[in-house]
Formats: structure tokens, C-alpha cells, sequence
């Protein structure tokens, strides 16, 4: 499976392209989540270093364009027409050439993102000669400008990557990526190879930049409270998707999706004397090439509910281990065996030799309700109904699970959205939803 | 000159490890690189120790230079580290790690010695000090598998535990192993309770595995059971003997040296403790909670996460129950939810072993959630060390000052973080004095000196003018 495609459909390359127009005008958008949810790659795709494999991102595309291509389905005439206009990934030479100018992007590794063979000179001059810079001599002052600027002098020009120090390095980097005023940079974990002095000045240093030259920037971290500092904005992603989205004070100070509540609990305070109740998340990150069906988080997730997407194999696992420790081993190993057998999505059969009457089935199922608020056994919240049916061989015990829900996103405050089945679609009754799967962050007109 | 023991070392002295006047200098074709100025700490037993500073501090050249495990270039110049009683830095005076023309005569002279102080290293290495490492990935062997990793630990250094529990296993009464089975049935059992149960029986080996079996997470209290009734095994009487002999000698007896390596007779011998190393192993695992450990144990590192790896490193670094262990930025290359789980499982292994962790990060909200102390690296100095509540809330040192104020809090937005203006300096020629003179805000004249460590209160010293009474 392609990288894109981990980020799934359409909406979600859709929900940065209108954070990216919303922070068109000097907005800071935080993307938060941990290796491998996709967050580095969305990054690229809002910068088509990456071609999705479905769905756009539009760049300065007008508020009425936006409202309109809403309406519209997908395909047809004026839509595309819109697509062809607007969509980065359907942009000519020309106006791919405005938009490489109008992006940069900052790397993590600053150790790997400078050409070792050029001078902190040429590194910074590059962008302005491959964009054909004019007048040409000014490039020169230009390029000691934006050092000095960076916070390195007149003495870093002639030297090479390897003799400057990280901190030096990122300054160069974030310097380079100055050099065609770009209205917005993508910063790819751009503090996280860094000390945390260093950092400081770093991160203190963008934020100048910002209220200075007006800039965005989408800022890509697996550092919350870095996120916290620097973000006006902010997203979480788990496994590819897009758990949680709002300003950054709402999202931190009432987080509402069960991960992002972990996530925010999990760093570690420096302060010895806060004890704080710690939710410690069991398992890893799922493998994006299966993904857990409905909501990706339930199979790690404290507070899961029986819709939140469990799938058969899940609950015959918690279904065999309730039944070992009940009073039911022969069945428990059925489980296990090639007896069992699933039938759809929802509904899976064990047959047994032994047979089972109707107090015996009753028993299982106070088991299973009994059990079912043990967080290993949550898979257990789904099931609907047993039943068995008795034969001359034995019985067969059918078990029935909840139609799992995908979460979609609900508004919590004006500006705070959850995608999770605790917040059911519409129970706050606040903020409007549209298709693209979040309530619409207000459009800034675009200048072309 | 330094001395073979140490004068005023009694046996039951308090500390676990001292490191005092400790330097280090690296030797490179541009220079000497000062790396570690006059470091001196001590841990105590059952204490975790915490190292903080910025790349290049010399926070993991101080820690390995513990193990002795100082990368060719660097030699030891000064200071002593004094472990148990054993002063790990001894030989200094003749150092051999620098291999030149002009050094191999004396090298050659020494080499005796060396051995004999690599032997003696080999000892404390893993056995009674073992480290954790930062990446997982690559301080495991890719080529070898899980179990066979972990075991080697414990073949290396615990062979007498090995056949201790094999012979306990088959040494034990039937009707012992039902007492205890019993007893878990029936109630929760306390580990007072099988110390008592199984103290009427004098067998070495015995109550670990009892207690092991117990204390496993991963299996249903009625598998417990049944372990616990299946532990009896007999021992092929062939066997019997060279088992004793490990247990008694604490190595493969020389009479069995031979005969353990032939392929037909290793069963017998050296294939029974094999065996019972991977059942250690496995034991380990899920004292570090490792899920699905039978297939681990076959599998190889990649295929686990970086968590897992972590967790695997863990596993090895307690498998030989050493008195101290080093965590180099255990948690460092992990995400924080996975950082928050080892944490955990650190503190779990602080309360249940006893051991004392040398812990060594960046990160201060680490620092803060694990460690008792924690000392304040800069440019190769120790520049503070205090108990963790002071450091955080009373921190004297304006280096540590700027550290914290520099830290992002996550529970608030500021305007600016606080800064440390400059940049390290280059400890290939460091500044007189105290090494953070070029970037102090508070810097005066006295400050071309360096400052000895000045106490504020008990256990809490800053090397800082400032602070001269």
C-alpha cells in the first residue's frame, strides 16, 4: 500500500487544504501525533513533495470558489473547472513554479538536509537562483540579510554544514527556506534534533518570523507542549486519520478524543512534586496496512464502546478468555479451533461437542456482562445477543456483535472538533458539519 | 598515585558507586577534546540518579566510562569510580588504549595487566552493573534471536542460578508444590507467604520460580495453578552431577568442559541449561510485560517495535539481578506514550528489584517523574546536583536556571521561552575558569576560576561563585 493512501480519503488532504487558507493570513497550524501516524506525510502532501492517491488540496482559492465546489459533486463540469484552477495537484508548469516560491518546507534532520559540499552561502542563495531571482547582484546581501536575521553573522558565509552546530544548522535551514518570502512553510519536526536551549531559540525565533513577515506555518511535531507554544490551531492524528482538531487552547485545556486525553497525560512534567494520574495507552500503534476497522483507536482506547468497531477475531479473543476463567474451557478452546467459524462482520459461530441448555447459555452470557468493563475484555461491549441451537453433535452458539459506527466529527465549542462515538453526531447540537467531515474554519480570500 | 583499594572504603559504607575527580580527555588528529572535567557523584543503593545536559556534555562518556566502556580515543587522565570497593579506574596510570608505534612496547609490557583488568571488568560488566541504551535497535544483535539474546546473559553470568532452579525442580516434594497451589487457590498469596511456605524446604532456586509463576500478568489464575503443580521435574541422573558441579563451582566444572561440547552428550549438559536460561527469559519478558513472549523469543529485533526493543533491552539489562544499572536515554527515541509505559515499567522495577539506576536524559520531565537526585551537566562539568524537589524548585546554578526556563510547559502558552544566549563551547579549548563563563548573565571576574562545589544545604551542590559564603 502506497504512503498516501495511509491517509485515506478525500477529506482529510481537504481538511489541511483549508487550514492552510485559513492560516494563510499569519496562522500557525499545529499537526500532533506519533511516528508513523501520517503526520510528516500529510506535511508532503500539502506541499506536493506527494501525490495523493485520491482527494485535493487547493492553494489560495477563493471563499466563494470553496463555498461553491462544496456544493457541487464530485466530477462534474465546475468542479473541475474549480479542481483545475485551484487544485495543487493539478497545477500547470507556470503555476507550479508560483507555488514552490509561495511553500517551503523545513526539515527535521538538519544534519541531512544541507548539501554538505556548499557553502552556508550557496545553501541559502539556492532557492533564489533555481526562481530565477532578480536583480541578480542582489542576492548576495540578500543572503547575509536573512542570516543576520537567523541570528548568524557575517563569519557563517564561507563555512560548510559539517562546522556548524544543529542549532546553527536549523537557522540555515529555516534561512533557506526564507529566501523567496514564502507565504507559507511546512516545519517538519524542526526542533526535535535539537537541544532544549537550543530549541528555545529556535522556537522563539519562528515566532518572530511570524508576527514579523505574516507568515504560516504548518507545524509537524510529536512534541505536545512545543505544539502548545507555537500553534493557533491544532490537530491531532492517530493511525492515519485525524482524531481531533481546534484551537490549540481548547484542544489542550478540555481535550475530548480518549487519545488525545492520553497523549496529553503522557508527557512528562518537569516537576517533581505534581503526581498526576497517568492513562497509560496498552499496546502500539496499529499497522496502517490493516487497519482496526471502524474508530482506529478502540482497540487501545479506555473508554471504547461496543460500536466503536470491533471486529469478530477481536471478541472471540476476549470471548475465549472469559470463557477459560468461567467455567466453560471446552468451549474456550472451541473458540480457539477451527470450530469457530465467522460469518460476516458481525457474526461469528463456535460449535461444541458438549451440549448446552438454556441456563448453561445464560451463565455465558452473564459472564460476558459481568467481564466486560475489564479494559482487556472491551471487545465484549460489542456483543448484541448469544444464541445457541442445540443438535445431536452438540450445540452451536451464535454471537452477534454491534454494527460498528465510524466517528465522524462533532462540534464541541465554536472552534473544537472531535472525531469520536462518545461525542455521537449532533449531541451538542453545536457547530455545522459539511461533507468534508468538520465544521468549516472561517476561508481568508484568496489574492490571485 | 592511585591506589589498589580505597583507604576509608568500609564494606557497609552507605554508597552503591562513587565517581570522584573524574576526567576524561579525547585524543583526535585536531586536538585533546576536554570531554569530562573534575565530575565526582556517588549513588546510593536503590537510588536513581539522574544525569542531565545537552548533546555533547558529556553525560554518556561519564556513564560509560563506569563499564569502562570509553571508546579507544579517550583515556581516563584523573579520578577514581569506585565501585563496591573496586576502583574501576585503577591502571590509569598506564593507560594502553592509545595504540602507537612508540606506545606498543609498553603496551605489550602491560598486557598482563590488561587482562587481567578486562577480566575483572567482564565481572562487573552485566553481572553487578548493566546498561540500557538509547537506540534498541542497535545494541541488539539483528542476526541472533530474542531468546537466544537474553538467555546469553544469563549464561554468561548466571550459571549457577540456571542449574540452581533446575536442580530445585527436581529436588522439590510433590506435596510442597500442592501446599503452595493451595494457598493460591484459596487466597492471594503475599510473598512472605511463599518465603514461609517455602522456606521449610532448603532448596536454592526454588521460591524464584514459585514467585516468578505468581507473579505473571500474562496467564489466568487457574493456568497459575497448574504451573505451579507442573514445576516438579526430574532430572536424568547423568545429569545430576555436572549440575552440581555448576552450582557449586559457578562455572562448567573442568571435568565437563570437554563432553558439554559434543554435540551428541550437550543435551545432557549444556543443553539443560540452555533450555532453563530460555525459561528465565521468558520469565524476564513478562516481568517487563512483553506480549505474545513465545514468539518473540524465536523472533528476531526487527520485527518487534522500538517499545518492544526497549523492553527486550530492559529484560537483558536485569536478567543477571545487577546492583546498578545505566540508562543512556532509555525513553528517547520512543513516543510519549510509549516513553510513559517504560517509565512505568522503570518505576516498577525500582519498587520490586531494589536496584540503583544511573539515568541518563535531556529531558527534564523525564528526570523529574523517575529520578531521587539528579545532577546538572554543562561542557563536561557537574555543574549542580541536588535532590529532585530542590533542583525543580530551588535551582541555584544560572545554567540550570536558563535549562528550565527554557523547557516548552505544556499546560500553558508563553510568550518567549526563556534562552540561553551563545552556544556550548568548544570543549577542544574551553573557556578558563567555569566552563559556562561565555554565556552566564551573571559573569564577574571571579568567574575566570573554577568554582569548587559550594553546598547550599545537605546533598545540594552548585559549582557557582554566586554562591561563595
Amino acid at each position: 500500500m502506497k504512503g498516501e493512501k495511509v491517509i485515506g480519503g478525500t477529506r482529510y488532504v481537504h481538511a489541511v487544504d483549508e487550514a492552510q487558507l485559513t492560516i494563510g493570513e499569519n496562522e500557525v497550524v499545529g499537526l500532533v501525533g506519533e511516528s508513523g501516524c501520517g503526520k510528516t506525510t500529510l506535511g508532503r502532501l500539502v506541499l506536493r513533495l506527494m501525490e495523493p492517491s485520491k482527494g485535493t488540496a487547493f492553494f489560495l482559492i477563493p471563499r466563494s470558489s470553496i463555498d461553491r465546489y462544496r456544493t457541487l459533486t464530485a466530477g462534474s463540469k465546475e468542479a473541475r473547472t474549480i479542481e483545475r484552477e485551484y487544485s495543487i495537484y493539478r497545477f500547470d508548469r507556470r503555476k507550479m513554479k508560483e507555488f514552490r516560491k509561495d511553500t517551503q518546507i523545513v526539515f527535521q534532520d538538519p544534519f541531512s538536509s544541507l548539501d554538505p559540499h556548499m557553502t552556508i552561502r550557496a545553501i541559502v542563495a539556492e532557492p533564489m537562483k533555481a526562481h530565477h531571482y532578480r536583480p541578480k547582484d542582489e542576492i548576495d546581501s540578500k543572503v547575509s540579510k536573512l542570516l543576520e536575521e537567523c541570528g548568524l553573522g557575517e563569519q557563517f558565509l564561507e563555512k560548510l554544514p559539517h562546522e556548524l552546530s544543529g542549532g546553527q544548522r536549523q537557522r540555515v535551514a529555516i534561512a533557506r527556506a526564507l529566501a523567496m518570502s514564502p507565504r507559507l512553510i511546512v516545519l517538519d519536526e524542526p526542533t526535535s534534533a535539537l537541544d532544549v536551549s537550543v530549541q528555545a531559540q529556535i522556537l522563539n525565533l519562528l515566532k518572530r518570523f511570524k508576527s514579523e513577515r505574516g507568515l504560516s506555518f504548518l507545524f509537524i511535531s510529536h512534541h505536545l507542549a512545543v505544539v502548545r507554544q507555537m500553534s493557533d490551531e491544532v490537530y491531532v492524528m492517530y493511525a492515519g486519520q485525524i482524531v481531533e482538531k481546534g484551537e490549540t487552547e481548547a484542544v489542550f485545556n478540555s481535550p475530548a478524543h480518549p487519545y488525545t486525553i492520553a497523549l496529553l497525560s503522557a508527557i512528562p512534567v518537569p516537576d517533581p512534586t505534581t503526581k498526576r494520574e497517568k492513562i497509560l495507552l496498552k499496546g502500539e500503534i496499529p499497522d496502517l496496512v490493516r487497519p482496526p476497522g471502524g474508530c482506529r483507536f478502540h482497540p487501545r482506547c479506555p473508554s471504547a464502546l461496543g460500536n466503536c468497531g470491533w471486529s469478530p477475531d477481536e471478541a472471540i479473543g476476549s470471548l475465549s478468555d472469559v470463557l477459560a476463567s468461567s467455567g466453560f474451557p471446552g468451549l474456550s478452546e472451541a473458540l480457539k479451533s477451527r470450530d469457530c467459524r465467522i460469518i460476516d462482520d458481525q457474526t461469528f459461530e463456535v460449535h461444541t461437542s458438549e451440549s448446552l441448555d438454556a441456563s448453561q447459555v445464560e451463565s455465558i452470557k452473564r459472564a460476558v456482562a459481568a467481564k466486560k468493563d475489564n479494559q482487556s475484555n472491551f471487545a465484549l461491549r460489542a456483543v448484541e445477543d448469544i444464541t445457541s441451537q442445540s443438535d445431536t453433535t452438540g450445540a452451536t452458539i451464535r454471537v452477534r456483535l454491534t454494527v460498528p459506527l465510524v466517528p465522524e466529527f462533532t462540534g464541541l465549542g465554536t472552534r473544537h472538533f472531535v472525531a469520536c462515538n462518545l461525542f455521537p453526531r449532533g449531541s451538542t447540537g453545536q457547530g455545522e458539519s459539511n461533507e468534508f467531515g468538520g465544521v468549516e474554519p472561517p476561508v481568508r480570500d484568496g489574492q490571485h | 598515585m592511585i591506589q589498589e583499594t580505597e583507604p576509608n572504603h568500609t564494606p557497609g559504607s552507605e554508597e552503591l558507586l562513587r565517581v570522584s575527580g573524574l576526567r576524561i580527555s579525547f585524543v583526535t588528529r585536531s586536538g585533546v577534546i576536554q570531554a569530562i572535567d573534575d565530575v565526582s557523584f556517588e549513588v546510593k543503593p536503590g537510588e536513581t540518579l539522574g544525569l542531565v545536559g545537552e548533546t555533547g556534555c558529556g553525560k554518556t562518556q561519564t556513564a560509560i566510562s563506569i563499564m569502562r566502556l570509553t571508546p579507544e580515543a579517550g583515556i581516563i587522565e584523573k579520578g577514581e569510580i569506585w565501585f563496591r570497593g573496586t576502583n574501576l579506574a585503577k591502571n590509569i596510570d598506564k593507560e594502553f588504549r592509545i595504540v602507537s608505534k612508540k606506545n606498543r612496547k609498553v603496551l605489550k609490557r602491560n598486557k598482563a595487566k590488561l587482562n587481567n583488568l578486562e577480566r575483572e571488568l567482564a565481572d562487573i560488566r552485566g553481572n553487578h552493573i548493566s546498561m540500557v541504551f538509547q537506540e534498541p535497535m542497535t545494541s541488539l544483535n539483528p542476526v541472533r534471536s530474542i531468546g537466544r539474546q537474553v538467555s546469553e546473559v544469563l549464561l554468561t553470568h548466571d550459571l549457577p542460578r540456571l542449574s540452581n532452579r533446575i536442580l530445585a525442580r527436581h529436588a522439590v516434594p510433590p506435596e510442597a508444590l500442592r501446599e503452595v497451589a493451595d494457598a493460591l487457590a484459596h487466597q492471594r498469596v503475599s510473598r512472605e507467604n511463599i518465603r514461609e511456605l517455602v522456606g521449610k524446604y532448603d532448596i536454592p532456586g526454588l521460591e524464584e520460580q514459585i514467585t516468578s509463576v505468581i507473579y505473571r500478568r500474562d496467564i489466568s489464575e487457574g493456568s497459575k495453578i497448574q504451573r505451579i503443580k507442573g514445576l516438579k521435574q526430574e532430572v536424568n541422573s547423568a545429569s545430576l552431577p555436572f549440575l552440581r558441579g555448576v552450582s557449586a563451582q559457578g562455572k562448567i566444572p573442568a571435568a565437563y568442559r570437554f563432553p558439554a561440547r559434543i554435540p551428541i552428550l550437550r543435551a545432557r549438559f549444556l543443553g539443560l541449561l540452555e533450555k532453563e536460561a530460555l525459561a528465565v527469559s521468558s520469565e524476564l519478558l513478562s516481568m517487563v510485560g512483553m506480549p505474545n513472549i513465545s514468539s518473540v523469543l524465536k523472533g528476531y529485533p526487527h520485527e518487534l517495535s522500538g517499545g518492544m526493543r526497549q523492553r527486550v533491552m530492559i529484560a537483558m539489562a536485569i536478567a543477571a539481578s545487577p546492583e546498578l544499572i545505566i540508562a543512556d536515554e532509555p525513553t528517547s527515541a520512543l513516543d510519549v506514550t510509549i516513553q510513559a509505559q517504560i517509565l512505568q515499567l522503570f518505576r516498577e522495577l525500582k519498587a520490586n528489584l531494589n536496584t540503583s539506576i544511573l539515568f541518563i536524559s535531556h529531558d527534564m520531565g523525564v528526570i523529574a517523574e523517575i529520578c531521587d537526585r539528579v545532577g546538572i551537566m554543562y561542557a563536561g562539568n557537574l555543574v549542580e546536583i541536588a535532590d529532585i524537589v530542590d533542583l525543580f524548585s530551588d535551582p541555584r546554578h544560572p545554567y540550570t536556571k536558563g535549562l528550565l526556563s527554557a523547557i516548552p510547559p505544556s499546560d500553558r502558552k508563553v510568550e518567549t521561552l526563556g534562552l540561553i544566549r551563545g552556544s556550548v563551547p568548544n570543549l577542544m579549548n574551553p573557556p578558563a575558569g567555569c566552563r559556562f563563563n561565555t554565556r552566564c548573565p551573571f559573569v564577574f571576574d571571579k568567574c575566570s576560576q573554577m568554582p569548587p562545589p559550594i553546598p547550599v544545604k545537605e546533598g545540594h551542590y552548585v559549582r557557582c561563585w554566586l554562591y561563595e559564603k
